[in-house]
């Protein structure tokens, strides 16, 4: 990878980190689903760059507590979901997947406990959060609405700056 | 003025036209106007004329327009079935959240510093969660966050996020799954809330 590229994916890690701090008060809102989202789909398997870049700096900050071993996962069933769902190109399909990760993302992170402490602690820990899963959804499904085409054409224009491109051409393998 | 051969047209007569040629007969009969005739058939010519669309439409506009239909009823069931989620999750959250009581409650916290001493507060409230009976009596203070209030002060003591200090909720020594926002309090409980220090 070349210079120029490894430091358009550490900004766009940092773009993550500072999208989720900044809007850290506004509970259940947040954009760093969505970010993920449109890196996945422009940048394809590079993507994980700037989402482990993200993670890394988030346990650098917030400490390397069990939340963390969830980060190391939870973002990675995003990718995925985005990278087997990639020929849409409707905001509101993308809405709706991005809302569905927000509910889920309480009962993905019930994993650990649920190694730790069995299922009776994965399903008390999952119900407890299950509210604010609910709301996580729904500021999903807003953000991704609102946000999803303008991010495509900002990310579009991104990789035809060159940044991304490989041996000096404008194909980015996807 | 004929009814006319209509055999090259390719039009059909429908349910709906005949319907229609039926009522505006009746309507001139029920008012004893019969003899306009002339002017029932004339009217009955224009229904029975009127082709019924059965052709479909292959032309690129057409293609264009039934594949953003097929693309909005996608959208649609996929919003459909988001809502039907949200509403299972919405149940089951309600099955599964502890009962809180209303009226008078009488609660004992105890706060437990890092030298292991103790201090405790007796509450009567008619609060039915944590946050707002500790809160309103300034015992803790914190930041907001997405999950509920994160508690940093009790008691006047704020921790120390270098040393990795938190603040652990417990009640009667058991683990409390919520957070100060949801979780409810009863008459006759009791909360420990201890300076731990290691994540």
């Amino acid at each position: 990878m070349k210079t120029r590229e490894l430091t358009g994916m550490a900004l766009l890690g940092t773009v993550l980190f500072v999208g989720q701090v900044a809007l850290a008060f506004l509970p259940n809102i947040e954009v760093v689903s969505v970010l993920v989202l449109v890196y996945t789909l422009n940048f394809g398997r590079k993507a994980l760059f700037p989402i482990y870049v993200f993670v890394i700096l988030e346990g650098i900050i917030y400490g390397f507590g069990l939340w963390w071993v969830m980060y190391l996962y939870v973002w990675l069933v995003l990718y995925i979901t985005a990278r087997l769902l990639r020929r849409n190109t409707s905001s509101v399909i993308w809405a709706v997947v991005n809302a569905f990760y927000g509910l889920s993302f309480g009962a993905l992170c019930t994993i650990p406990y649920l190694i730790l402490g069995g299922p009776g602690m994965a399903v008390a820990s999952w119900t407890s959060g299950l509210l604010f899963d609910i709301f996580h959804g729904i500021g999903n499904f807003v953000v991704t609405l609102i946000l999803y085409h303008p991010l495509m054409r900002v990310l579009r224009c991104v990789r035809r700056q060159e940044i991304f491109a490989e041996n000096g051409n404008n194909k980015t393998e996807i | 003025m004929s009814l006319g051969n209509r055999e090259d047209s390719g039009w059909q007569r429908s349910l709906s036209q005949k319907t229609c040629l039926l009522f505006i007969i009746q309507y001139h009969v029920d008012l004893g106007v019969v003899w306009q005739g002339p002017s029932v058939l004339f009217l009955a010519e224009r229904v029975l004329s009127f082709p019924k669309k059965v052709v479909k439409n292959n032309s690129p506009q057409g293609r264009k327009e039934e594949k953003m239909e097929s693309k909005n009823k996608r959208n649609a069931i996929a919003v459909l079935a988001l809502v039907i989620v949200l509403g299972i999750a919405g149940a089951i959250y309600m099955l599964a959240r502890p009962p809180v009581s209303a009226g008078e409650k009488h609660i004992v916290v105890e706060v437990i510093d890092k030298s292991g001493s103790a201090k405790e507060f007796s509450y009567d409230t008619d609060e039915e969660y944590l946050r707002g009976v500790l809160e309103g009596a300034g015992l803790i203070a914190g930041d907001a966050s997405e999950y509920g209030l994160f508690v940093k002060t009790v008691d006047g003591y704020t921790v120390d996020d270098a040393n990795q200090e938190w603040w652990c909720f417990t009640k009667g020594g058991e683990q409390v799954n919520t957070g100060v926002d949801t979780t409810p309090i009863a008459d006759g409980d009791h909360f420990e809330i201890t300076l731990t220090v290691g994540y």
